[in-house]
C-alpha cells in the first residue's frame, strides 16, 4: 500500500522538477571563458539633465573547478557615437553563492542551459542570460535592465561622471554578442 | 526497508507543493509556478510564483524529509534567512536580496 501510493507521488515529484539532462553543469563549464557584450539604447538623467544615450557592457567571464570564477566587466558610456568614460569591475567568486558588488549584490546562477548573472544597484538591476549551446561551445546573450519593484527608476554610477549617480530613465537591448573558449 | 522514509520524504515534497500551489491556483490556473532545478553543491532547486513574486527553496530536512521553505514572508518582507537567496526562472521577474526586480 505504501509502496503504490510512493510510486504515485514520485511520479507527480519528476513531473513537477524539470530533468537536469541537456543542463549545464559546473562540470561542462570548467575551463571555460566567456566574452559577452551588449549594446543598450539608453535615455538617461545625469546631473539634472536628461540624454539619449548608448552604453555597452562587457563581461568576461573564466571558470574553474567547484564553479569557482574570475569575472571582469566593463561598462562604456557612449554619447554621440563617442566613448565618455567607462567604469571596470572585477569579481572572484563561485557560481551560486551571492557577494557585494559595487553598491548592490551580484550572482551567477545555473538554471537549465543557461548560465544567469543577477546584479543589482543602489535602485534596479539587470539580469544577463547566457544560452550555452548543446556543446557548450557557443552561446548568446540576453541582458535586460530590470525595474525594481517600488523603487522608482534605475539608478547606478555614472560611467561618464565618476562620482555622480545617473538615472536610467529607460534602456532597449540593440545588439550583443557572445563567445565560448577553453 | 528504505521504501518507508522515501515514501513519506516524497509525500512531504508532494504535500508542500500542492499546499504552495494552492493559493495561487485561484488566480491563474497552473500558469504562476516555475521550478529551477537544483544544482549539486551550488543551489538548491527554487519553485517561484511569478504571479505573487513568492519564492520556495527545497530544503532537505533532518530526518531526510524535503520541504518548501518559503524565500518571503506573505507580505512581501524578506525572510531573514533568506537575504541573500537569490529566485530566478525564465519569467519577467527575479528576486535578489529581498529585493524584486522586472524586465
Amino acid at each position: 500500500m505504501m509502496l503504490r501510493a510512493a510510486g504515485g507521488v514520485i511520479a507527480t515529484a519528476v513531473a513537477v522538477l524539470p530533468c537536469a539532462a541537456g543542463a549545464v553543469t559546473l562540470e561542462s563549464l570548467q575551463g571555460a571563458t566567456i566574452e559577452a557584450t551588449s549594446m543598450y539604447d539608453t535615455h538617461i538623467r545625469l546631473d539634472g539633465r536628461e540624454f539619449d544615450a548608448q552604453t555597452r557592457w562587457s563581461v568576461r567571464l573564466s571558470i574553474a573547478a567547484a564553479g569557482a570564477f574570475n569575472a571582469s566587466f566593463v561598462r562604456t558610456a557612449i554619447y554621440q557615437g563617442r566613448e565618455k568614460g567607462s567604469l571596470n569591475r572585477s569579481l572572484a567568486g563561485t557560481i551560486g553563492t551571492p557577494q557585494q558588488a559595487g553598491k548592490g549584490h551580484a550572482v551567477w546562477l545555473l538554471a537549465g542551459d543557461k548560465l544567469i548573472l543577477l546584479r543589482t544597484f543602489e535602485a534596479g538591476g539587470f539580469k544577463a542570460e547566457i544560452t550555452l549551446s548543446p556543446d557548450g561551445n557557443g552561446c548568446s546573450m540576453r541582458a535586460p535592465l530590470a525595474r525594481e519593484v517600488g523603487a522608482g527608476n534605475t539608478r547606478m554610477q555614472s560611467a561618464s561622471r565618476p562620482g555622480s549617480q545617473v538615472e536610467v530613465l529607460s534602456a532597449t537591448q540593440a545588439s550583443s554578442t557572445c563567445k565560448v573558449s577553453r | 526497508m528504505t521504501v518507508r522514509p522515501l515514501a513519506a520524504g516524497v509525500a512531504v515534497v508532494l504535500a508542500s507543493l500542492l499546499a504552495a500551489a494552492a493559493p495561487a491556483q485561484a488566480q491563474t490556473p497552473g500558469a504562476c509556478f516555475e521550478v529551477v532545478a537544483a544544482q549539486a553543491g551550488v543551489q538548491p532547486a527554487i519553485l517561484v510564483d511569478k504571479c505573487s513574486g513568492k519564492t520556495w527553496q527545497l530544503i532537505k530536512g533532518r530526518r531526510g524529509a524535503y520541504r518548501w521553505t518559503a524565500l518571503s514572508h506573505d507580505d512581501g518582507a524578506p525572510a531573514a534567512s533568506a537575504a541573500a537567496a537569490p529566485a530566478t526562472g525564465a519569467g519577467k521577474c527575479f528576486t535578489f536580496e529581498g529585493r524584486k526586480f522586472c524586465e
